[in-house]
């Protein structure tokens, strides 16, 4: 499978370049540079240290393609030091190991909750995998899924009508399966809430677009509550975070900036999608951040303020599988979305049951960083196998954790997450279910 | 042996001094000017009081990962700890004011609290060095990320609290000679530099310690406050 392939000397040269760059750059990479005393915790806390025990995988490791070349290209003192601190001259297949190794982190964070020093080795994967972007080695599916998304506005491509058919056919669904009327509104303009979700829940994950639906019906019975989607705005998620082109996630996250400002909503709601909220909370723009028109919030939030309210209740009796929460990376120890989610899944039913470890120190799936997406080889030379096997030997330790807990369903907000869990439960063929947490609230709810 | 007491006791210690403080300067400096961004790691705290404190309580107590690895936390601990005590005794060089007045202890007390906290805490420190560098060298996902650079400042710390050790067990070197050396090291008074083979092997590779600390992985001293205040809170 792999083809013995070398980088070009200019190629290499803008690596250099890069990397050096970094004595200028953001603080955190500077620290990162200077500081790791390799003292071995992250590899005990890292899903792929421990699935795969290559020295590759170690997180140090990973950390230090960059660090050894910060430290050789980087000051005359490292270049001195080298013997002593592991600096070293460039590969000629350096950009292929990159392409291939800064894929085999999800960025999942996990290691920064226990390293010592408190270094967070995703921002050096992404650093990592942004320097692979400007130079066109990105895998295959990331790429290509930029493209489409600049090109039409969400990452799979829908067009208008197509967007506009698959609401409508929710709406039918809804009908259908839970006999309650729902509307999915377009572009109405003062509508209070703009929702936006990963666009991937319109195709793959149609039960939880169709839980939202049957929310903002209960919200509009309770107050009047408005909700709306954009057409221009309908896809949340934005993998400029995952390959670290900036300019990409701040192009993709104006779109639902305008969208608030042109439609002039009160709230910017984003759905089951972690790194969307990440992104427009946190990320995003200065622009669309403080000073904002509108606030920007997760459908969690919104819920657990309504659940307070008494908006609406829910029949416990209803849902009856055992379900546990998976914590998605993004929503847990990026953006402290914890409680609200498990609060909600405790109001709907009986049956919650808690993994562990959980919250803030929560396994990752295995499928973070956009790896879920990529199945093939993506044309990451380097590779051996496919992204598939990869996250289907790095996701066991996820899969144990959810059998620990006998559970029958996994509720996990973020697309990556559900695709990478169903596919897990697949191919470990432990029969559980995978979804979100609004998939259960049609069946839970009284309205 | 008079040419080695003038090259470490007098020529080396301006040049120690000068690339420490202006290594550390540097590197500090340039931090500080470099730009910051949302990074916390959640539940991050909600103040920067509350996030000093949560600062403060990882650097001392280094609680991030207690629970997860007991055994490398109880020796990197103790060996964080008795340095810092180590440290710390080292001031009575340059005065003892503090032990003799504000609590109020006799000379008698202070050299017998000295004799035996040094004493243990000398020990101590060079066997939870000598477990960190067992476990570097015993633990494959430790051993792999193991540079020279990292057996070395093990190796650098060790011989140096081994110098200090013989110093306080076998040759009994006398601390008088060295507070009146240090009482004019940075005076243009010229004064007698001990002459003891130990002290100046001793003196030799701490100043070695401390010019290489701003460059190399010892930064860590200064960088931990930086990087946990940024995954601490948002900015």
């Amino acid at each position: 499978m792999s083809v013995a392939q070398n980088t070009g000397t200019a190629d290499l040269t803008r690596m250099i370049d890069q990397v050096k760059a970094i004595r200028n750059g953001p603080r955190v990479l500077q620290l990162y540079m200077d500081m790791c005393a390799k003292c071995g915790v992250c590899a005990e806390q890292c899903h792929v240290a421990q699935t795969m025990p290559h020295r590759r995988t170690n997180p140090a490791v990973r950390s230090d393609l960059i660090r050894s070349l910060y430290k050789r290209y980087g000051s005359a003192l490292g270049r001195i030091l080298a013997p002593l601190n592991g600096a070293r001259e460039i590969d000629t297949d350096e950009l292929e190991t990159w392409a291939h190794h800064f894929y085999e982190c999800s960025g999942c964070r996990r290691c920064a909750k226990f390293c010592p020093m408190g270094i967070d080795n995703s921002v050096i994967t992404r650093k990592g995998r942004a320097i692979v972007h400007t130079l066109g080695k990105s895998p295959f599916m990331m790429s290509e899924t930029q493209r489409v998304s600049d090109e039409t506005g969400n990452d799979e491509g829908q067009t208008y009508a197509a967007f506009v058919e698959a609401c409508r056919f929710l709406c039918e669904e809804v009908k259908d399966e839970f006999g309650v009327d729902v509307e999915i509104p377009i572009d109405r303009a003062g509508a209070d809430v703009l929702f936006i979700p990963a666009s991937a829940d319109l195709i793959s994950f149609p039960e939880t677009h169709m839980g939202v639906a049957v929310f903002f019906e209960a919200l509009r019975r309770y107050d009047g509550t408005t909700w709306t989607m954009s057409s221009k705005a309908f896809d949340g998620a934005n993998f400029g975070l995952f390959t670290g082109d900036d300019a990409h996630m701040m192009r993709k996250n104006q779109r639902a900036h305008d969208a608030c400002v042109d439609l002039g909503v009160k709230k910017l709601v984003i759905g089951e999608c972690g790194h969307a909220y990440r992104i427009a909370k946190r990320l995003g723009p200065t622009a669309s951040k403080n000073k904002n028109p509108f606030e920007t919030t997760n459908i969690f939030t919104l819920a657990c303020a309504y659940l307070d309210k008494g908006a609406f209740t829910f029949d416990r009796s209803r849902v009856t599988e055992r379900i546990t929460y998976h914590d998605p990376c993004n929503f847990a120890r990026s953006c402290d979305v914890y409680e609200e989610p498990r609060r909600l899944l405790r109001a709907m039913t009986d049956t919650f049951v808690e993994m562990t470890p959980n919250r803030t120190e929560n396994w990752c799936c295995g499928g973070g960083g956009g790896l879920a997406v990529m199945d093939g080889s993506e044309k990451v030379s380097k590779l051996e196998g496919t992204f598939l096997q990869y996250r289907m030997t790095v996701g066991r330790l996820k899969v144990e954790q959810i059998q620990a807990v006998r559970a029958d369903y996994v509720a996990a907000p973020c697309a990556n997450c559900k695709r990478q869990i169903m596919q897990l439960q697949d191919h470990y063929k432990t029969g559980v279910k995978t979804g979100g947490v609004f998939d259960l609230l049609p069946r839970a709810i009284s309205l | 042996m008079e040419l080695v007491q003038i090259l470490v006791g007098r020529v080396m210690p301006p040049v120690t001094l000068v690339l420490l403080v202006a290594g550390l300067a540097y590197k500090v400096r340039k931090w500080q000017k470099a730009p910051v961004a949302n990074l916390a790691v959640y539940p991050a705290a909600q103040s920067s009081r509350e996030m000093w404190k949560k600062v403060l309580r990882e650097t001392f107590l280094f609680s991030s990962f207690r629970r997860q690895n007991r055994q490398f936390w109880s020796q990197t601990w103790v060996f964080h700890a008795s340095l810092a005590v180590i440290f710390i005794g080292h001031s009575r060089l340059i005065t003892d004011w503090p032990l003799r007045v504000l609590l109020g202890l006799s000379e008698e007390s202070v050299n017998s609290i000295s004799s035996w906290g040094g004493g243990v805490f000398g020990v101590v420190a060079l066997g939870a060095c000598v477990m960190l560098m067992s476990r570097r060298l015993t633990i494959p996902r430790v051993r792999e990320i193991s540079s020279a650079e990292d057996f070395g400042t093990l190796i650098l710390l060790a011989a140096i609290l081994a110098s200090g050790n013989v110093m306080r067990f076998v040759t009994h070197f006398d601390i008088v000679e060295a507070q009146r050396y240090f009482a004019t090291l940075f005076s243009l008074q010229a004064t007698q530099v001990p002459a003891d083979s130990w002290f100046l092997l001793h003196s030799f590779l701490v100043q070695a310690l401390l010019i290489y600390l701003p460059a190399g992985k010892l930064l860590h001293l200064p960088g931990i406050f930086y990087s946990r205040a940024l995954i601490g809170k948002d900015y």
